[in-house]
């Protein structure tokens, strides 16, 4: 698709970076945003060097604009939850905004709803997340976020296979320290989750495990129109391509350490239906009895299904609440 | 004392145009307050002591009230009238000090005017009592102001204002532009913290098809209140090739703010009900999550009982735009809730009566005149510049007001 050249007139005339944002950009509010954006942020960089920060954001439009690299990447950021500022660098995916959304709903519920938060005689027993395929560590970091929002003592742990996640996970939990409370505990660790060292890494019970786990299947990552080319050629492949596999193995775990509640992301309904079938002898969603789990899925803002949620039938007391998230039943 | 004085030097300085004086500067009334304080020579201007007549007459007429109930009371003991009676007497009291002080200061000012040296001293120690007498003078008027015209239940609260264009294509969206900046720049002159929430340019960057101010002043928002309204402008636009003069118009809404300017705090979002606020997000269709990868992170809020829709788009955290979103919903729902009792209070009292809240085209800015006009006091000012660059608007602001408190006065009743 061609740009107007009235539009192009527009921007040059505006000013001499809007062009260059405009072939991935496409429109002027989305460029004149994020050149906002990246004016602020290589203003304050460059410091009282002017001619320092003009140059420095010439080459980030040109990066943005022609070559289609991610702003993240360029900016080094994205704020996430409330108020964390995850670091974001080549080798380790970008947080989504679905993954935003979908976590402050989970995270607020359970510190809203949920018996250990909301009890007024202290239960004993410390609540615990474990987050698999933490990538930037952005989900256990907004739940360590929210959690602090109580006083409720609270362990969250991350995993991921990649170093280069597993570096910028711990780098992530430094530079958001100031955020998150005392009586919460945040740790990340490298490991496959299908390896059996998984299984002495992890060793005690948890409450919930969440999970983003790499959900693009070979044939959508192949298709233009299913995934964008600049995140086919900037953002790792290992955290893109997966699919049932890892939410057998992710319900394996939960089932493992006696969770009560799994939360994972997913592509949209088809996969939905794809992980309810492989995972039906693991979770026996389908029977009445005690042991077996409460499955749904719920939209993301723009309408797409976006995450599975699953809770114990005899944890219906801790995590009934979830019912209110899920819209759409097997 | 420098800085005043300063400033007091400015209050005259010759107009641009025309060869008369104007005022371009009147500091706050806080300023003035501090200046008679320590330095009792400095005089005080008339409109800071003396009582408006509307007000005047209105108070006389509750005296008259007051001093029939008391002879009724003495006769026989009533319950209504005893409270009407409880309910007049601070403001009588406080009218009646005034009165006294009004009479005194004219005896004082006879004395003051004599000329003859020999009563040069006794002149004076004449303008030495005026000026006290003034200041307590300032006091009453303030009491009994607040006690006639309760105040604004928001007053006290920072603001946020709304800019957008109305009639006259691109040259309103100019003139919307101009606009804000000419709050931005009222502002910083008079040092008070404010951030741009949203600024929409129009299509050709011109001009801006909308903007949002927030500014967190206490009080600011009693002294904006009545910017809200259409203004508008009469120029030729730049773009203008035959020289014509356009009326073009700009819209202001101004709401209290409720929440902190702290966009991190929940505090907005919390005093909705569950399901009273639709949040949409509105990004691309397409697959979304893992498969793209957008910066887009607006927000769009709808309020369902009321239909009233808050889009915020300018922050590149998702969440301080929800934030942001939820505080000015609360805003424009709490003035909405307020208006609408306003009215519901004049109508049980009487059917005629005036508002002085958003009356429809309340000032022009008219550029080849460099004149502002605000069509509700009828007063004009002809510093079109000053105006525009925030140096002057006080002057506006304090005309404003002094209507404002007349029309209220207007649609009295003492409660
Ligand atoms: C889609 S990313 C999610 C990152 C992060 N949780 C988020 O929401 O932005 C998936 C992550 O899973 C990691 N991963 C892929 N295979 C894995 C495996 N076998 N074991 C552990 N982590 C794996 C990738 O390194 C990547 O960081």
């Amino acid at each position: 698709m061609r740009i107007p050249p009235a539009i192009k007139l527009i921007a040059r005339k505006e000013s001499p970076f809007l062009p260059l944002l405009l072939p991935t950009l496409r429109d002027l509010d989305s460029a004149r945003r994020e050149l906002r954006w990246i004016t602020e942020h290589f203003t304050e960089k460059a410091g009282s060097s002017r001619k320092d920060a003009g140059l420095m954001i010439r080459r980030a439009c040109y990066l943005r604009g022609v070559k289609s690299y991610p702003l993240q990447y360029i900016l080094g950021s994205q704020p996430f939850g409330e108020s964390l500022d995850i670091k974001c660098r080549r080798g380790v995916l970008i947080p989504r905004w679905e993954t935003d959304e979908w976590g402050m709903k989970v995270a607020s519920g359970i510190r809203r709803y949920h018996p250990l938060f909301t009890e007024s005689k202290q239960l004993s027993s410390d609540f615990t997340v474990l987050d698999l395929c933490t990538g930037s560590g952005c989900l256990a970091l907004l739940f360590a976020e929210q959690l602090g929002h109580s006083n409720k003592k609270c362990h969250i742990t991350g995993i991921d296979v990649s170093d280069k996640a597993y570096a910028l996970a711990n780098e992530n939990l430094y530079a958001n320290k100031h955020v998150i409370k005392d009586n919460v505990s945040v740790s990340f660790a490298q490991c496959d989750i299908f390896s059996t060292e998984m299984n002495r890494l992890v060793d005690s019970d948890v409450d919930i495990v969440i999970s983003n786990p790499p959900y693009v299947s070979e044939d959508n990552y192949n298709s233009a129109a299913h995934t964008e080319s600049s995140v086919r050629k900037y953002e790792p492949r290992l955290a893109l391509i997966g699919g049932v596999e890892f939410y057998k193995r992710i319900f394996e775990i939960a089932t493992l350490r006696h969770a009560k509640a799994v939360v994972c992301e997913l592509a949209d309904e088809q996969q939905f239906n794809d992980i309810l079938a492989a995972t039906d002898g693991i979770l026996n969603h389908q029977q009445q009895h005690k042991s077996s789990w409460n499955v749904g899925a719920m939209h993301d803002g723009a309408g797409v299904v976006r995450t599975i949620i699953a809770w114990r039938r005899d944890a219906d007391k801790e995590w009934g609440w979830l019912r209110n998230l899920v819209n759409i039943l097997p | 004392m420098q800085a005043i004085r300063r400033s007091m030097a400015r209050l005259l300085v010759p107009a641009r145009s025309r060869n008369h004086y104007v005022v371009r500067h009147v500091p706050s009334r806080f300023s003035f307050m501090r200046m008679y304080s320590t330095e009792p020579a400095e005089s005080i201007p008339d409109d800071e002591y003396i009582l408006s007549p509307e007000l005047r007459a209105k108070a006389e007429s509750l005296k008259a009230e007051y001093d029939q109930l008391t002879a009724s009371l003495a006769e026989a003991y009533d319950n209504a009238k005893m409270r009407q009676h409880a309910k007049l007497e601070a403001l009588v009291n406080y009218a009646t000090a005034y009165e006294r002080s009004s009479a005194e200061l004219a005896d004082l000012e006879e004395l003051a005017s004599a000329t003859d040296k020999d009563s040069l001293q006794l002149r004076d120690e004449a303008l030495g009592e005026m000026q006290e007498i003034k200041v307590s003078m300032a006091g009453l008027k303030e009491k009994i102001q607040r006690l006639l015209i309760p105040p604004h239940p928001f007053a006290d609260y920072p603001c946020i204002m709304e800019f957008r264009p109305g009639v006259g294509g691109s040259e309103a969206a100019i003139f919307t532009k101009n606009l804000m900046e000419m709050y931005q720049n009222y502002c910083q002159n008079m040092r008070w913290k404010f951030s741009v929430l949203e600024y929409h340019p129009s299509g050709d960057g011109s001009g801006i098809t909308e903007g949002i101010l927030a500014i967190e002043e206490p009080g600011a928002y009693d002294r904006l209140r009545f910017e809200g309204g259409v203004h508008r402008v009469q120029r030729i636009p730049e773009t203008e090739s035959k020289g014509r003069v356009h009326t073009s118009t700009a819209a202001i809404v101004v709401l209290p703010q409720l929440d902190q300017g702290d966009e991190n705090s929940n505090e907005a979002e919390r005093s909705f009900a569950p399901g009273e606020v639709r949040v949409d997000v509105m990004r691309a269709r397409g697959a979304g999550g893992q498969h793209v990868n957008t910066t887009d992170s607006a927000v769009r809020l709808t309020h369902i009982p009321t239909g009233i829709v808050v889009a915020m788009q300018d922050q590149r955290s998702q969440h301080k735009n929800k934030a942001r979103a939820y505080m000015i919903l609360r805003a424009r729902l709490a003035e909405k809730e307020h208006n609408e009792k306003v009215i519901k209070d004049r109508q049980a009292r009487t059917s005629q009566v005036t508002t002085t809240d958003r009356s429809d085209k309340l000032r022009t800015y008219n550029y080849p005149q460099n004149r502002v006009t605000d069509h509700r006091c009828g007063f004009t000012m002809h510093d079109l510049p000053g105006c525009m660059d925030g140096s002057a608007l006080d002057t506006l602001l304090d005309k404003v007001q002094e209507w404002a408190t007349n029309e209220e006065v207007k649609n009295l009743q003492f409660q």
